[in-house]
């Protein structure tokens, strides 16, 4: 059974990334940390600025559990 | 709660009678509010301001008691209050009102306007301008209401769009953090401004860094008026000079203040921050103005005798020092309050080369030498080196490409450790950033709930239609913000004598002088780019060689 992960990129990614502006289904039939999910999902990794689940920052190497949701923050557009 | 005003430093804007009688009659009704200000004309700008210190008269001229103190404050307890309305007569600052259903009401300190008690505005001088004609304030008064096409269907979309920003991914992340969250960001990506941009990062960048905010000053978050995801941040700081509460530091306070003048406390930044606050400075200007002061004296460009001092990167005395010279004007605070284009000019000794600025204006919160598409954004923008009109950073650190670009210097020593940024594509990113930001701007709302948040621009489409009646895409709203970019800059060109593209250039430093730490080490950016980008988006703007707008350019906008 792979591995199932929903994935929400807000902010600047939405700009650079307008593929992902939508919420997205990532599969993977190997674990994936938080970071490996980045790259499958063709994000810069420099430009997020982190990554959190249940409303709480979880780091870069965390291991992704089936069926989770992440959301990937960028750095704020100019404040 | 218990209130207490600052009545020099009201506005008269009258947020905090909407945001009273918003949270506590339910209703836009200022006649609800418990507070009150009053304006002293004919004296402008001077108001008196009328509020509930939980005295507690109230309470023993009601014959029911049916108010009763608890914790400070006075409560009206209704199911005892016989609606004499009694204790409303006998208010001594008559802050006691009567609501709809007839009973009176009184302020319970809940601090809703202590929180939207508005922000600072003051970037690119328009008060120096309003304050060099001697005018001290602009009063509008009218007795009609401003036309809705369709009240109703627009409170039926705002309360729509409120529920839709809620449900927003975005919404979560983007309130606790605000704006200083970019600070580790910029500083990892070596773009972060520090000691007057000669270099790009900040070792000491952990004791600045949002996180700091939130663990060391925060009281409470702080909004704008009605904003359903408040980004501000309100604090207390104590330092060796004093302590104060205060709003922010926002990102862009911690970059000049922090970055490029060193203060490297938190407290430190906010304690500067507050003072410009006191003073009506913007952080950025004045923050990069010190920075570039301190330079000068680290390099004998100044003296002690001239400054009245002697001056050191990382002293809050001397950041304060220098902030309340430039406020009143006096000794070398009278060159300075000039900005840094006129210091250098007057200073001399090739000081202009760190003068850091684009059109006189001071530069923001970024380091650009590895990163061209945010430069070009900056030595572009209509009002001077500004990062609202377009915030290109992100494509330069998402598109880095180690094998394009020769005219990016490689980097020596610890630099290198990021890939060199190319220019190619980022005129067009920056072409397009110029017509989206300012157009929030031009619709009179908040950039963020689009950028930050992700909320859709057919909101807007939809509000637009429902306040004016008239009907407008985005796309056809970006072709007048464009046109807007057009007359701005043809009004450069008609207001400022020998304006061209010598005035979009970017600070000598920048094209000679390496990064001298972090990431970018070594790191610069040749003029010979600079003008191939400038060629390039003065082609695709319609503007000749000198980047003035050619006639046919001007005609195809309607501002011939």
């Amino acid at each position: 059974m792979p591995l199932i992960v929903t994935v929400n990129v807000t902010g600047y990614l939405r700009e650079l990334y307008p593929h992902l502006a939508e919420q997205r289904v990532v599969k993977s039939d190997l674990p994936l940390r938080v970071s490996e999910l980045i790259g499958k999902a063709g994000i810069s990794s420099r430009m997020v600025l982190f990554a959190m689940q249940n409303e709480r920052i979880i780091p870069k190497d965390r291991q992704l559990l089936d069926d989770c949701e992440v959301n990937l923050v960028s750095p704020p557009a100019g404040g | 709660m218990k209130l207490a005003v600052k009545e020099e430093r009201c506005s008269g804007c009258n947020v905090c009678r909407v945001v009273c009688a918003l949270h506590n009659a339910g209703a836009v009704q200022p006649s609800q509010a418990l507070l009150k200000n009053k304006g002293a004309f004919p004296d402008p700008g001077t108001y008196k301001i009328a509020y509930c210190n939980q005295c507690g008269i109230c309470a023993d001229s009601c014959p029911e008691d049916a108010i009763s103190e608890s914790d400070g404050e006075y409560n009206i307890d209704y199911e005892l209050c016989t609606q004499c309305l009694i204790c409303i007569e006998s208010c001594p600052f008559d802050v006691i009102v009567v609501t709809e259903s007839e009973y009176p009401a009184k302020c319970t300190g809940c601090g809703k306007c202590v929180e939207l008690c508005p922000r600072q505005a003051g970037r690119t001088g328009i008060a120096a301008v309003l304050g060099s004609k001697n005018i001290k304030a602009v009063a509008v008064r009218g007795t009609k209401a401003i036309p809705v096409f369709d009240a109703e269907g627009a409170q039926k979309k705002g309360e729509e769009m409120y529920k839709v920003c809620f449900g927003k991914p975005g919404f979560k992340t983007w309130t606790p953090f605000g704006t200083a969250s970019i600070t580790g960001w910029a500083n990892e990506v070596g773009a972060f401004p520090t000691r007057n941009f000669q270099t790009s990062y900040a070792d000491f960048h952990e004791k600045i860094i949002g996180q700091a905010i939130i663990d060391r000053l925060l009281v409470t978050d702080k909004g704008c008026f009605g904003c359903p995801t408040p980004c501000g941040k309100y604090g207390h700081t104590q330092t060796a000079l004093g302590s104060a509460y205060v709003e922010g530091p926002e990102y862009e306070s911690i970059a000049t203040l922090g970055g490029s003048c060193c203060l490297e406390e938190i407290e430190e930044v906010a304690y500067a921050n507050y003072v410009c606050d006191q003073l009506g400075l913007d952080t950025i200007s004045a923050g990069v103005v010190v920075s570039f002061a301190m330079e000068c004296f680290e390099k004998g460009v100044i003296s002690a005798e001239e400054v009245g001092r002697e001056l050191s990167f990382g002293s809050l005395e001397d950041t304060v020092y220098l902030f309340e010279k430039i406020a009143a004007r006096e000794g070398i605070g009278k060159v300075l309050s000039g900005g840094v284009k006129y210091a250098a000019a007057v200073f001399g000794g090739g000081s202009e080369s760190y003068a850091i600025h684009v059109k006189g204006l001071e530069w923001s919160g970024y380091e650009c030498r590895n990163a061209p598409g945010m430069m070009l954004s900056y030595m572009t923008a209509d009002v001077g080196a500004h990062h609202n009109r377009s915030w290109a950073l992100g494509y330069d650190v998402s598109q880095s490409d180690a094998d394009v670009s020769e005219l990016i210097e490689a980097g020596t020593g610890t630099g290198g450790k990021l890939e060199i940024s190319t220019p190619d594509g980022k005129v067009d990113n920056v072409i397009s950033m110029q017509h989206s930001r300012p157009l929030y701007d031009v619709l009179g709302i908040c950039c963020l709930q689009s950028m930050e948040i992700g909320f859709e621009t057919y909101h807007y489409e939809e509000v637009f239609e429902l306040i004016t009646g008239r009907r407008l895409s985005w796309k056809e709203m970006l072709t007048i913000s464009e046109r807007i970019w057009q007359l701005t800059r043809q009004f450069n060109v008609k207001h400022i004598e020998g304006f061209g593209r010598s005035w979009d250039y970017p600070p000598r430093r920048f094209m000679e002088e390496p990064v001298t730490s972090g990431p970018n080490e070594g790191r610069l950016i040749r003029k010979e780019i600079l003008d191939k980008m400038l060629d390039e988006y003065y082609q695709k703007r319609g503007w000749n060689n000198d980047g003035i707008p050619e006639l046919q350019t001007l005609a195809r906008f309607g501002l011939d």
